[in-house]
């Protein structure tokens, strides 16, 4: 059971089911799937969303930009959506976040709608995603007494930094799963603070690995494994902005 | 003695990592073991029999996979909305109260996208020593908000209003469809000090 805060920072958290290409889909799916979500998530709008494909060629990497309509099913307050695409199926909880106890039976629940509604044997991806925004009331900090994943800068090198990325994708499971883990600063609420934003994506790396029956204990798994991740990333100092509750 | 990782994956890293780009005969070796693995990509194969299967001379960094996989992560809102406020602050974009602008866009996501594009053309066109500066409205009608990009000089000439509508009327066509607004004017103030 991981840590409990008062103040957590996440400002959204994804689970994304895919399924293979191949896989049955039309364009009724998403109404079907309304019909047995729409208690918990009653407004339906419809989005236009941005695609980046990259793709390998002999003349380098290519990206391939193409836009598509995504349904979104909204709850009441609007704070946790469906997005459902072509193949896709993602549950999108913003800020307040739940606790993993609320945003779990929102991913059950979406998911037995999907496997209700769609027959397939495997997932090409499964996602799970936090993005935590964190805001520092100070102009000028040392990263090390807030970050134990931070950018390093060698003794040899000019020690001010203006603005950073620094990542790692990290494998599990005997690398068919793998999290990327970023932190960049990014532009803060308040003038005069410092913010972050903490991007933890775990993800499936070998597509068909995990039979449909088996989605569900994945996403358990890979919810610890990103509140251990989250734990080794931030400090003490951290861990007392965001108010532990004990 | 810790290990070291170098900053540039290895090629061993690529190939375990990411098995369907490294060579055929890795790949049928992961088949062997019983691995289930991605086939091997058609761009992929094409660019390995370009190169004569010489795969040791692909440029690595063109697969590192951790830029691969920026076009694959989870979909969310929020990531988006911080890419997107980030390429208005590299564009010199001004914005006062960052948290209304990220609440505006949370309920009208398909502007998300639409923000660094119209914010670009304005930028382009109006030149280097106008300010622009992007605010949200929340009037008090239900679903009366937009978002403003305010257009501000140091000094105004007459041309402006024409500028600013010729900016407006090249963003209308992407602005039609979405479900949200950017209007693109002036308050003939003077450019704020701090950016």
């Amino acid at each position: 059971m991981g840590k409990k805060y008062a103040e957590p920072p996440v400002i959204e958290a994804v689970c994304e089911f895919k399924l293979p290409a191949d896989s049955e889909w039309d364009l009724t799916i998403p109404g079907l799937i309304y019909e047995r979500v729409s208690a918990e998530f009653p407004h339906k709008e419809q989005h236009l969303v941005q695609e980046v494909n990259m793709k390998q060629s002999s003349e380098g990497t290519q990206h391939q930009i193409h836009t598509s309509e995504r349904a979104v099913f909204l709850s009441d307050d609007r704070k946790a959506f469906l997005q459902m695409g072509p193949h896709l199926l993602a549950v999108n909880c913003l800020k307040p976040y739940p606790s993993w106890v609320g945003f779990k039976p929102r991913i059950e629940n979406a998911f037995r709608a999907l496997t209700n509604t769609v027959r397939f044997e495997t997932l090409q991806r499964i996602g799970l995603r936090y993005i935590n925004r964190i805001e520092i009331p100070s102009q000028s900090l040392d990263l090390d007494e807030y970050f134990e994943f931070r950018p390093f800068l060698g003794e040899n090198l000019p020690q001010d930094m203006a603005n950073f990325i620094v990542g790692c994708m990290l494998p599990f499971n005997e690398r068919r799963d793998c999290c990327k883990v970023q932190l960049t600063n990014v532009v803060p609420e308040e003038p005069g603070d410092t913010a972050f934003l903490l991007d933890l994506d775990y993800f499936l790396v070998r597509p068909q690995a995990i039979p449909v029956n088996g989605a569900l204990e994945w996403v358990e798994q890979a919810h610890e494994q990103v509140e251990t991740l989250f734990e080794g990333c931030i400090s003490a100092r951290l861990r007392e902005r965001f108010e532990e509750v004990k | 003695m810790p290990s070291v990782v170098a900053a540039t994956p290895t090629l061993e890293v690529v190939r375990q990592l990411w098995p369907w780009i490294s060579c055929p005969e890795t790949y049928l070796e992961s088949e062997q073991k019983g691995a289930r693995v991605l086939p091997p990509q058609p761009s992929m194969m094409a660019h390995e029999q370009a190169l004569g299967n010489a795969w040791l001379k692909v440029d690595l960094a063109t697969l590192i996979p951790y830029q691969r996989s920026s076009g694959e992560a989870s979909a969310s809102v929020t990531a988006e909305i911080e890419s997107a406020i980030n390429v208005l602050i590299l564009k010199r974009i001004s914005i006062p109260r960052p948290a209304e602008v990220r609440d505006y866009l949370l309920r009208y996501p398909d502007m998300i996208d639409l923000l660094p594009y119209v914010c670009g053309i304005a930028s382009e066109r109006l030149g280097p020593d106008t300010q622009l500066s992007l605010e949200a409205y929340r009037g008090p009608e239900i679903r009366d908000e937009y978002l403003t990009l305010y257009v501000r000089q140091r000094d105004y000439d007459q041309s402006i209003l024409d500028s600013i509508e010729e900016v407006s009327a090249e963003c209308e066509g992407e602005l039609a469809g979405r479900s949200g607004w950017i209007l693109i004017t002036t308050d003939f103030r003077a450019p704020s000090k701090k950016q």
